[in-house]
């Protein structure tokens, strides 16, 4: 079934709104919808690292030694730092096409450290993601502070469980973009092949993965998240209700036959989403205001 | 609070205790009478209650709030989320908030009100009662409505009263785009009073004369295979 869920703080450029921990009320109370895995992506500058972009590796096993490491990356890691389950690193681009390069270190580390999976890459975004129930991920995400992000908790319909298949999904190789769905998008094999004929690679077979790569493709072509999603919901065939977090905000939309379930609630600069009613009250009030996502409408909230 | 309503804090207790209660005092009689607090916007409140008894939900409530159940009497303060009072026999239910998707869902007798807004498939496939909902409803709304009397004081999403067989529609406000087959025919006297009547037990405030009723034009299940035509625009 799935449940999911965003927040975003557009009060001011603040960037210490207690994002980790209000996506983990919103999850509690989703909870219920899907108990196989649970994920959190987070939004917001990190000190002293302006500009700079990072990736972040789940791997099964020992971590490898920083040594191997490098050389995989073959210069364009630095700054590798523990992070539960796996590893993060600062990444330095070279002058080639920034999409080819980032294709082509993913790979390099998949296929040199077997079992791992590159969850993150971008200069705002953090993700964490586990099997199981989403109190797995407290520990790690309660006290993450930022200006946005957005939740997941998986019932798996048709792809495996384990961390590489659970959600968000970073929208690879586009920097700083994740998606949480619910649905099933069922003409994804025929865009999985389009996309893998030019060149694209996917961490996963779980169908919600190609709507991150969809809308990072058309925002790099030029297109707004707002015409990007536009196109999403043409493009798209199945059920979808998601939500995408970028650099700048969070953008949603819906299929038109409208099964699976997106309210929200603005209140005081806060705009929160969710699966089911619970969790806006729980953060926002009992009695706020809450409003669905209409089917096809596109909705966008961006910081300046 | 009343002499003889008995009540429960939500709070701290399972879906489970909760329903055990609201049946245990609808053993009580003709008069029994119940109140919940701290619905927290529960799943399955008040479901499958068989025996007469009136309840009184302070708060909101999530999912299949007063399903399958056959002569209580539910008031709301709050909104509801999917399916409120879905499959409901008789009785009714009344919810001064906005109600999600499939409200009404299949209902067979009774009397639902919703006094604000009503989400995607109201009314779908019912089968009698009559639902008044005082703003807008949905897409797909009155969906294979098979009788029964949906009373829309707002806007319908599109898709209104596809697939219609003898139900009823009366919209005040405008239909995005009509279902298959749902056609719009005339408002006689008799309508205007079902209207009338039907809005005044719903607490909504609207003028009877404003509604246009719209019911199955008869020609998806009433066509003759020779007319290939109008099998065709139809279908």
């Amino acid at each position: 079934m799935c449940g999911i869920a965003g927040v975003i703080n557009l009060n001011g450029s603040d960037p210490s709104y207690p994002v980790g921990a209000s996506l983990m009320t919103l999850a509690a109370c989703l909870q219920h919808r899907g108990t196989d895995s649970a994920g959190i992506a987070v939004f917001g500058p990190h000190p002293g690292k302006a500009g700079m972009q990072s990736l972040e590796v789940i791997i099964p096993e020992r971590l490898p030694e920083p040594r191997i490491v490098y050389d995989l990356g073959q210069g364009m890691l630095s700054d590798l730092d523990i992070v539960p389950e796996g590893f993060k690193a600062a990444v330095k681009l070279g002058d080639g096409d920034p999409v080819k390069e980032i294709i082509a270190l993913v790979s390099r580390i998949e296929t040199g450290l077997p079992g791992s999976v590159v969850t993150s890459y971008g200069e705002f975004m953090s993700v964490r993601k586990v099997v199981g129930e989403a109190v797995g991920l407290s520990d790690a995400v309660s006290d993450w502070t930022g200006t946005h992000g957005i939740a997941h908790l998986r019932l798996a319909t048709e792809s495996k469980i384990d961390p590489a298949h659970a959600q968000p999904f970073w929208g690879r190789p586009y920097p700083d973009i994740a998606v949480t769905h619910n649905g099933h998008i069922t003409n994804y094999y025929k865009m999985r092949k389009r996309f893998e004929a030019r060149g694209f690679t996917l961490a996963s077979h779980n169908d919600s993965e190609i709507i991150g790569l969809y809308l990072g493709e058309k925002m790099a072509e030029g297109y707004t998240l707002k015409e990007s999603l536009e196109a999403a919901r043409t493009d798209l065939d199945g059920s979808f209700s998601f939500i995408v977090a970028t650099a700048k905000g969070l953008g949603v939309t819906r299929d038109p036959i409208a099964t699976k379930p997106l309210l929200y609630c603005e209140k005081d600069g806060l705009v929160v989403l969710a699966s089911e009613q619970q969790g806006l009250r729980h953060l926002m009030g009992e009695t706020v205001t809450v409003k669905e996502i209409k089917p096809l409408e596109v909705r966008v909230w961006e910081k300046e | 609070m009343g002499e003889g309503i008995k009540s429960f804090d939500c709070a701290g207790h399972t879906t489970r205790e909760i329903n055990s209660f609201l049946k245990s005092v609808a053993t009580s009689g003709p008069e029994a009478a119940a109140a919940l607090v701290h619905p927290d916007s529960r799943h399955n409140l008040a479901v499958g209650i068989t025996q007469p008894l009136s309840i009184t939900i302070d708060g909101n409530v999530g999912y299949y709030c007063a399903g399958l159940c056959d002569g209580i009497d539910v008031e709301i303060n709050g909104d509801a989320g999917w399916g409120l009072a879905e499959n409901l026999m008789s009785g009714s239910v009344i919810l001064h908030g906005s109600a999600g998707s499939a409200a009404c869902a299949t209902v067979r007798g009774g009397f639902v009100a919703i006094q604000g807004d009503a989400g995607a498939r109201c009314g779908i496939a019912m089968k009698g009662g009559t639902v008044v909902v005082g703003g807008n409803v949905g897409t797909m709304s009155a969906f294979m409505m098979q009788k029964g009397v949906l009373i829309i004081g707002g806007d319908a999403g599109p898709g209104l009263g596809d697939s219609l067989y003898e139900g009823k529609i009366y919209i005040a406000g405008t239909a995005e785009a009509m279902g298959s087959d749902a056609v719009e025919a005339e408002m006689t006297e008799d309508d205007l009073i079902l209207v009338a009547e039907a809005l005044a037990k719903a607490g909504i405030d609207k003028d009877p004369s404003t509604f246009r009723k719209i019911q199955s034009g008869k020609k998806l299940y009433n066509f003759n295979t020779k007319e290939k035509e109008i099998w065709k625009t139809a279908l």
